[in-house]
């Protein structure tokens, strides 16, 4: 697994990303970027989004408030 | 490959050391010579010892178990388009896991509460890794603002070709990561 670490305003955003394990999600995975799901998930304290991608599995977490929709800001156009 | 799609199904009940002989002597077999699935099959493991290790989840938030059930849903859908061998077995799976809800709720929403007991997984050790992080206990490899040398320092690291965004908001920066 990949962990990669972002910064906004001092905040950290991790992004750690995986290859997906089931062919389902490489079926259903996006292809292209107006095609990804968002998952949304609470965990200890923490809001996440996780989605699938040309058959990787992304998982963002953050401790910013829930209404910074870090996800939408995400750009693929280098990609 | 259709093998190994059996097997991933097979091997949860095999986890939870719910099979015969023969069965467990195919799974076995199957993992001593297919890396993917003893792959996979080590991180179900990893997680299982995770869940025994962790703290229960108290509180669950408002609209949580409407998604699971929904998930659940999905899930009983597309198990219903399988062959018959694997329809036997995940109908069983599935009313287990019904029961488990009805029986123990609580332990079923730690064990799927995002779907798939992988997404937990990731999910847990993700969140963890962040919170390691933030408590200064988890050091970047590499240090690097650069798109690209990061992409390249993972290209030995993991085993996939790692695909990276760059986020439009400016404000948002690059700092390095680790495996
Ligand atoms: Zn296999």
């Amino acid at each position: 697994m990949a962990f990669v670490i972002y910064e906004l305003n001092g905040n950290p955003i991790s992004l750690a990303v995986t290859r997906a394990w089931r062919p389902k999600i490489e079926e259903t995975a996006g292809n292209t970027p107006e095609d990804i799901d968002f998952d949304f998930y609470h965990m200890n304290g923490y809001t996440g989004v996780y989605w699938n991608y040309r058959g990787l599995v992304y998982y963002l977490v953050s401790d910013l408030p829930e209404k910074v929709n870090i996800h939408q800001l995400l750009d693929w156009s280098a990609s | 490959m259709k093998e190994c799609e059996e097997i991933k199904v097979l091997m949860d009940i095999y986890l939870d050391g719910e099979f015969g002989e023969e069965d467990t002597q195919r799974i076995q077999n199957h993992l001593s010579t297919c890396s993917g699935c003893s792959e996979i099959f080590e991180k179900r493991q990893q997680f299982l010892n995770l869940l025994k290790e962790s703290e229960i989840r108290k509180e669950v938030p408002p609209g949580l178990e409407l998604s699971i059930r929904s998930k659940l849903r999905k899930t009983e859908l597309q198990q219903q388009k399988k062959p018959s061998f694997l329809k036997a077995r995940s109908i069983l799976a599935m009313v287990l896991l019904l029961a488990g809800i009805a029986g123990v709720g609580l332990y079923v929403l730690q064990k799927f509460p995002f779907g798939s007991e992988e997404d937990a997984d990731f999910l847990r050790v993700v969140t963890r890794d962040y919170k390691d992080y933030l408590r200064q206990e988890l050091p970047l490899e590499i240090q690097s603002s650069d798109r690209e040398e990061v992409i390249r320092w993972f290209k030995n690291k993991v085993n996939f070709n790692l695909i990276l965004p760059s986020f439009r908001d400016r404000n948002i920066k690059l700092l390095g990561g680790g495996d």
